[in-house]
């Protein structure tokens, strides 16, 4: 049996196992050491899978993820995202489907504080969607801006994918926080575009609220203080080049905690429940990427990638045309696996081909933190879907299926956009860095 | 001999303490960044390991974390099958990945054990403090062994995946 076939074959049996309900990690690392053994022999896959999990343990560049993510749940448990929405709700007031604005903005900008996608819905769920429904909105049409507008956690820096995908990809994790920032506020934006475009065209499932006065909306700018502190702090202070990125996560998340407490908002329990919930999170997360990289070694073995970049440019398909493929690939793979798993499933695969056609890898790594986004609201799996149908049981999952719809166009319109515009997402990184 | 709830109490008083270990070496981690910071840019006068530091707080806390995380099921599997096969079904598949998951993790435990030796044999040190580094790799040991040792609960017992402590689901991994 040829290397290459070796390692699709090991890639299908691993989407088997993932099919039969076998953990993710396990997944991964069974294929990559059975992998291993097969193509060389056991000592090699010992030495591999010895080394590459004390490596992925001890990785000082993956600290940044426990810590962000520790910033994170302490924001959550601070209710820093009631603010947020709060103060989103007053000054959107007035307009048809503000609150479903609301709603997106206060989860753009709690993604700024937070880099994770699910955190995020799940926050905004218990926020922002019992006044949509307080409001008169309909069922779906507010779930699903909840789950569509918490995608927006992992696209706004700072973000736990692009952390992930930096060391798969050997990519600068500044420069990959600065690039995904355009994106993601153009993703804001868009998302906002079709609530207001269902709102417009369905005025009975979104009911108008009443307007604040100027001076509300100037008050209501005062409340979310704290979130400003942190986002200018972490992420200023990674673009301004005063902390790395682990050190703005630690500054973040001991910031956060220090404000909570003051705050009195935060109390020990909640801050020990915040650092358990972390701490099972990472590890979780530490395990797919232990199974990812024994999995990633055997499949670069194999030389895979490159002969699927040699047959592309063999059969003379144009660098677009491979794209396209790519992303039909994650569309599919959305609907099925967590974003995670298609992350370190597939960039091992399909960066060296990417490259190979000229894309820049901080471009691709923006793409394919879209795409992860379209599978977290993609029926029938979206993560953010479940979160929020978890949280809200009388609302029928069919009901946010249909919500949903029209949100899913902002993220593909998106790629489009970045696909004739690269430099929306190279332009911040090249003046930065 | 323990009967089987005493030993199922005992594995889990020891999956329980290190996973308080594992959120101390959290702690521990972010105050030494903190303090790094705090002193360089305060008293120009960083503090010196701190590399070193992060790089052990991170595996204990990896490594310590991982046995409640397999002793109760909490890892990301795709759930999609349970809509299409009878519950002994999906039972039989959650013990499966219990097995598989014990023979993985003593096989990375076993891979693990060779550079432990050979760090110790060599007298590898660490680049800022100069501590033996097998002593690290020995940390990594003793969670990855607690870890098989969960895992292998798991799979020996017949409970469904246990409630996450409150908010772990929506804690997220994406």
């Amino acid at each position: 049996m040829s290397a290459p076939f070796l390692g699709l074959s090991a890639m299908a049996v691993m989407f088997a196992l993932l099919f039969l309900r076998q953990p993710v990690w396990l997944g991964l690392a069974l294929c990559g050491i059975a992998g291993n053994v097969l193509l060389s022999n056991v000592n090699v896959a010992a030495l591999v899978a010895g080394t590459t999990t004390f490596d992925t343990m001890s990785s000082y560049n993956l600290s940044i993820v426990p810590l962000f993510i520790l910033m994170g749940e302490v924001a959550t448990n601070s209710r820093l995202s009631a603010e947020l929405f709060r103060a989103a709700r007053v000054i959107l007031s007035g307009l048809r489907g503000g609150l479903a604005v609301a709603t997106i903005a206060a989860s753009g900008a709690f993604g700024a504080i937070c880099g994770s996608s699910v955190a995020t819905a799940a926050t905004m769920t218990r926020i922002a969607l019992p006044e949509m429904r307080k409001a008169g909105y309909e069922d779906g049409f507010s779930s699903a801006t909840v789950a569509s507008g918490g995608t927006l956690g992992i696209l706004i820096p700072p973000s736990i994918i692009l952390v992930i995908y930096g060391a798969i990809a050997e990519a600068s994790v500044p420069k990959l926080f600065a690039a995904s920032m355009v994106p993601g506020l153009l993703l804001l934006a868009l998302y906002a575009v079709v609530a207001l475009l269902v709102a417009a065209r369905a005025p009975g499932k979104v009911p108008r609220d009443p307007p604040a006065s100027l001076g509300e909306r100037l008050r209501s700018l005062r409340e979310p203080w704290q979130f400003v502190v942190l986002f200018v702090v972490t992420i200023g202070g990674i673009y301004a080049g005063i902390f790395s990125p682990n050190e703005a996560a630690s500054i973040g998340a001991f910031g956060a905690i220090v404000l909570g407490m003051l705050s009195r908002r935060l109390t020990i329990p909640a801050l020990l429940q915040a650092v358990q919930v972390t701490v099972i999170t990472s590890c979780v997360l530490f395990m797919i990427i232990i199974g990812a990289s024994i999995f990633a070694h055997f499949i670069v073995q194999t030389r895979l990638p490159d002969l699927l970049l040699g047959l592309a440019q063999g059969a003379g398909l144009a660098p677009w045309m491979v794209m396209l493929l790519i992303i039909l690939v994650y569309l599919v793979m959305g609907c099925f696996l967590e974003g995670i798993g298609m992350v370190l499933i597939t960039v091992p695969v399909f960066l060296p081909i990417v490259a190979g056609y000229g894309y820049d890898p901080l471009w691709f790594g923006v793409v394919v933190v879209i795409m992860v986004e379209v599978g977290l609201i993609t029926p029938p799996v979206g993560m953010n879907l479940f979160i929020i149908q978890a949280q809200v049981r009388d609302v029928p999952i069919s009901r946010l299926y249909a919500g949903i719809v029209p949100f899913l166009a902002a993220p593909l319109v998106l790629v489009l956009v970045l696909f004739a515009w690269p430099e929306l997402v190279l332009w911040l990184p090249e003046l930065l860095y | 001999m323990p009967g089987p709830s005493r030993l199922r109490r005992l594995l889990d008083w020891i999956f329980d303490l290190d996973l308080r270990i594992a959120m101390a070496a959290l702690l521990a981690m972010m105050m030494v960044v903190v303090a790094d910071v705090f002193m360089r840019y305060v008293f120009n006068a960083p503090i010196r390991g701190s590399f070193d530091l992060v790089g052990m707080c991170l595996v204990v806390m990896v490594a310590f974390g991982l046995p409640r995380v397999i002793a109760d099921r909490l890892e990301l599997a795709i759930e999609l099958i349970d809509m299409l096969v009878p519950p002994p079904v999906v039972r039989v598949l959650s013990m499966v990945a219990g097995i598989l998951s014990t023979l993985v993790l003593l096989f990375i435990l076993w891979a693990m054990i060779k550079p432990t030796v050979s760090a110790y044999n060599y007298g590898d040190r660490s680049l800022e403090l100069n501590l033996p580094v097998w002593i690290i790799w020995a940390l990594a040991l003793a969670g990855m062994a607690s870890a098989a040792l969960a895992a292998l609960a798991a799979a020996l017992t017949r409970r469904t995946p246990a409630a996450p402590p409150p908010g772990a689901k929506e804690a997220g991994l994406e």
